[in-house]
């Protein structure tokens, strides 16, 4: 009998500790969910202040292209001089990233970003790489995104990948099978923000910010290759 | 021979000349595309960079035949002195790694098909080898077919 008693005891104390312990975990998943819905948000609306829509990757024929790579860097400034030409002269001038598809006869291969505010397509105005269009070789494109009544409202992104030469024979219909397919989004983006952060005075500094930008991205030779979704943020 | 004779004679010849010189035109150009892409086939082997920079042609990889098509009165344009241009720093620049894919993935193709489209400055060319086969593309600029590369 007393034994059932202290059984009895014991059984509500570990009743009271299982409610107290279920509230606990209660509280911590609704911390964590508000906790990511926050930091989610805020990424979210960090997007859209520096003028992109949803998609963080570049689109080829957009709005139907396919998603090609993702945007990984941005600069932000204060007047109009943070535009796509005058970053592109830095890197031609400053970063020996002197190769530029657009000055060749054959042309650019022409990519699309989706701008926020109006949902509209905005095709890069500018780009670099070092080395030549059929090499392998970084590269990167600027577009222009800047918008009115955020704080700092000139931004240009850009999506710096490397190029890499293949052979293959898993394009998707219409895709030059000899060519370029993009294995790596890291190294150049981190390669640029060292060079850029380098050149000291106004562009010293960067600051990250992950967003939602890291599907595996499928290439031509049927790789697929993904940002770490990490997007650096320089002064432009 | 009278020359009222020569002038009756004269414009039927041209006619025929015309005909003929139409007739060959196809399977000589398909014929100066296989050349070409042969040139190119060797030139990977021996690394050649001066030669593979001439014959490819570094287009926007999602450029379809249709965009191609549109883009090349304007590529028709290119002077040959802005051609040789282009070739000098591509040959500069070009290193044994950038090379060695494609030799990798070209090596062993033939060309089976080859079809003239868009008055005979572009062609499309099924390529095949031993398990595999792609669709090429090639565009002849300043009289030379070059095999286009997808640039991105």
């Amino acid at each position: 009998m007393p034994r059932r008693r202290y059984d009895a005891v014991r059984a509500a104390g570990s009743g009271r500790r299982g409610a107290s312990a279920k509230l606990a975990l209660l509280c911590a998943v609704v911390a964590l969910l508000v906790g990511a819905s926050v930091a989610s948000g805020t990424s979210f609306n960090l997007v859209k202040r520096v003028g992109l829509y949803s998609g963080y990757t570049t689109h080829s024929g957009c709005p139907q292209g396919q998603p090609i790579d993702p945007i990984n860097v941005v600069w932000s400034g204060n007047t109009s001089a943070t535009n796509p030409t005058t970053i592109a002269d830095v890197f031609s001038s400053r970063l020996a990233w002197t190769h530029n598809d657009d000055d060749s006869p054959f042309g650019p291969d022409y990519q699309y970003v989706i701008r926020y505010p109006g949902h509209y397509c905005q095709r890069d105005q500018a780009q670099r790489a070092d080395d030549c269009a059929i090499c392998n070789r970084d590269h990167i494109r600027f577009f222009p995104t800047y918008i009115t009544g955020y704080g700092s409202p000139f931004h240009v992104v850009g999506d710096a990948h490397h190029d890499e030469n293949v052979v293959s024979t898993g394009c998707l219909h219409g895709i030059i099978p000899v060519g370029h397919i993009s294995s790596d989004f890291n190294g150049p983006r981190n390669l640029v923000v060292r060079k850029w952060t380098a050149l000291g005075g106004g562009y010293s500094g960067v600051f990250w910010r992950r967003w939602r930008n890291d599907q595996p991205l499928r290439q031509c030779d049927g790789s697929y290759h993904s940002s770490n979704g990490w997007v650096a943020f320089l002064h432009g | 021979m009278r020359r009222a004779t020569v002038r009756r004679l004269l414009v039927p010849i041209s006619f025929a000349i015309f005909a003929v010189g139409c007739g060959a035109g196809q399977p000589i150009d398909a014929q100066a595309v296989r050349r070409s892409f042969s040139k190119l086939q060797s030139a990977l082997d021996s690394q050649d960079a001066q030669t593979i920079c001439r014959l490819l042609a570094p287009i926007g990889q999602a450029s379809s035949l249709a965009v191609l098509q549109a883009g090349m009165p304007q590529l028709q344009r290119m002077s040959r002195q802005q051609l040789q241009g282009e070739i000098e720093d591509c040959a500069r620049s070009l290193r044994p790694s950038d090379i060695e894919p494609l030799k990798r993935g070209l090596t062993g193709l033939s060309l089976r098909t080859v079809a003239l489209v868009h008055d005979h400055d572009l062609a499309t060319a099924r390529a095949v080898s031993a398990g595999r086969s792609l669709n090429l593309i090639f565009v002849k600029l300043a009289g030379e077919w070059r095999l286009a590369f997808g640039n991105r």
